[in-house]
């Protein structure tokens, strides 16, 4: 294995790469903050201006992108690989929409006001239940037409649906804030978001450990991997309930979040030599830095109205997805 | 050593296997021969325990094959697809290491025990040149012995190989088949799905005939392949003395 060298290195150069990020998304805003003397002053809990900016805005917000990212490009990793279909992320096959339109169901009935934990748990049931319909629309080895038809279909049901509810939001703010997240934003997040999105999504983490051999495996088709000792029905029950916890709990803090399962663990599929298994790992990390750099950039980019995360996402991604269509035209057609 | 009791299976009222029996003695090489759609493969399903038996039942060392766990299973026998399918582009070295993957944890490296039957698989299936090539760019041919190398790696007990010489060339043919003869040695066996009757009557040492779901005719070689079990199954006229053709290919000795 001639780029073994390189493959052990990956790993650690995300995390050093993560790392700087997440120390740069601290740093870098609408005011500047002088990292060690906002630090010492949020430690010593006196009430200078910096260290409450980075205790109340910085560290929630730089949390839940890192958490949020890894999950995206980790469920992006796994969905690939248990469809065996580069094209098969979360966004892509309605897994995140599912979860938005029930997340704006929770949002718009208000139930979240006085519950909060329902939006997480609403936003998983979405996620699960589109993963579920377009599985039995295009599972097995269905052909990538089949399987994007079937996750336009179900993003154009969860569209059509936060779409009636915005039809029918009592007041024009209402209408403002359902769009505003679903454009998915990291802004205003406090430690509670956090909190809240954190059970979820490490256990629907904790659902993927060990399946990477078994995703390697699945790369010979579903019936030699059972003949090697895998059982696909457990296999597949288990990376949607995982997919589904993971990516729930992260649109159910940041909205929707296009591209980042996508494009991450394709651009990463070379380094590890193609193996579905060992691209979950750094497929995590690579999100994580994805979403970090990505909500730095919206700080940056100078513009009247703030950029919404999201968005920033979408534009680069969708590119990208036309790209790796053009491609897969030429491998497969 | 495995035997299949009487098994049926029905799919959609239809019987696709019908009171089917054979065994598979230690040391066997033994063809499974019949005419497209006559069951062949969906026996070899049930025999592997991929597809579960409506009547009867297959049994491996005197268990039945349903009641052995998954991963024990999985390294006392192998089976290969006919023309499975590659997903990722996967270097030829990776897939034949998944054969390993029954013997390894989930988070083992492959140990010198595991380098020492890759190698040999690859070897055997002389896929060597291949190793580092991106196993979805491979000819049918190519990909075959690849597969092959995948159960080989495994170092089974029970091979199970549907259809493994249809998309190779001549010496390649002849090379699988040798690589199964040897490979049924000792406590090994091996059960194949062949359509070439010729390699069937140099290879292996008993035959299994199969016709619309049924055996039609078991035993040694010559009397499998007679003229009249040809004929009726076939439909063809048999030369005499298949097997020992006078034009029959042998292997170069390189």
């Amino acid at each position: 294995m001639s780029n073994a060298p390189a493959n052990r290195r990956l790993p650690v150069i995300l995390c050093v790469v993560v790392a700087l990020l997440f120390i740069a998304s601290l740093a870098i805003g609408r005011e500047p903050l002088p990292l060690f003397a906002a630090l010492g002053s949020w430690l010593r809990g006196d009430d200078a201006v910096h260290g409450i900016i980075l205790s109340q805005i910085r560290i929630p917000r730089a949390l839940i992108a890192l958490f949020a990212g890894a999950s995206l490009g980790l469920c992006g990793a796994a969905m690939q690989g248990l469809l065996r279909n580069p094209l098969a992320s979360p966004g892509l096959v309605g897994s995140a929409s599912g979860a938005a339109f029930f997340a704006v169901f929770v949002l718009y009935f208000g139930v979240s006001n006085t519950m909060p934990w329902v939006l997480p748990i609403a936003a998983m049931c979405g996620a699960m239940l589109a993963t579920i319909i377009v599985y039995l629309m295009a599972g097995r080895d269905a052909s990538i037409t089949t399987l994007i038809l079937a996750g336009v279909a179900v993003n154009a049901l969860a569209t059509a649906g936060m779409s009636l509810l915005l039809n029918l939001a009592p007041s024009p703010f209402a209408v403002r804030e359902l769009v505003l997240w679903t454009l998915g934003d990291i802004t205003d997040r406090s430690m509670a978001d956090f909190w809240l999105m954190i059970p979820t999504t490490i256990a629907g983490w904790l659902l993927l450990v060990g399946v990477g051999g078994q995703l390697d495996t699945l790369t010979l088709g579903e019936r030699t991997a059972e003949s090697m000792g895998v059982n696909p029905q457990r296999l597949r029950w288990r990376v949607f309930i995982a997919v589904s916890l993971a990516v729930g709990a992260a649109v159910a803090t940041v909205g929707m979040i296009g591209f980042v399962g996508l494009v991450v663990p394709h651009l990463l599929r070379p380094y590890v030599g193609y193996q579905p298994g060992r691209l979950l790992m750094v497929s995590a990390l690579g999100g994580a830095a994805m979403l970090l750099a990505a909500d730095i950039g919206v700080r940056i980019i100078p513009t009247d109205t703030p950029l919404k995360v999201g968005v920033l996402t979408a534009l680069v991604g969708a590119p990208f997805f036309l790209r790796l269509i053009v491609q897969s035209r030429r491998e497969y057609v | 050593m495995l035997i299949a009791h009487s098994v049926g299976i029905i799919r959609n009222n239809k019987k696709l296997v019908d009171n089917v029996s054979l065994t598979l003695n230690a040391g066997e090489l033994v063809g499974l021969i019949g005419p497209n759609g006559a069951g062949k493969s969906t026996l070899l399903n049930a025999v592997a325990g991929l597809t579960p038996c409506d009547e009867g039942d297959v049994t491996l060392d005197g268990t039945s094959i349903k009641r052995i766990p998954a991963t024990k299973r999985s390294r006392l026998l192998s089976w290969v697809a006919q023309s499975g399918p590659v997903n990722w582009p996967l270097s030829v070295e990776r897939i034949v290491t998944l054969g390993r993957r029954p013997h390894m944890g989930a988070w083992q490296k492959p140990g010198d025990d595991d380098k020492r039957a890759i190698d040999a698989a690859i070897a055997a299936t002389d896929c060597d040149a291949l190793r580092q090539q991106d196993a979805t760019t491979l000819s049918g041919g190519e990909r075959t012995r690849m597969l092959l190398a995948r159960a080989l790696a495994t170092e089974p007990t029970v091979l199970l190989a549907d259809e493994p010489v249809a998309a190779l060339d001549l010496k390649h043919q002849l090379q699988t088949m040798s690589v199964l003869r040897s490979f049924s040695a000792d406590d090994r066996c091996c059960l194949v799905v062949l359509h070439d009757l010729s390699l069937a009557a140099r290879y292996c040492d008993r035959l299994y005939l199969m016709q619309q779901g049924q055996m039609v005719a078991d035993g040694i070689t010559a009397d499998v392949l007679s003229a009249e079990n040809l004929r009726n199954v076939y439909g063809v006229e048999a030369a005499p003395g298949l097997g020992e053709l006078p034009g029959g290919w042998r292997m170069a000795d390189d």
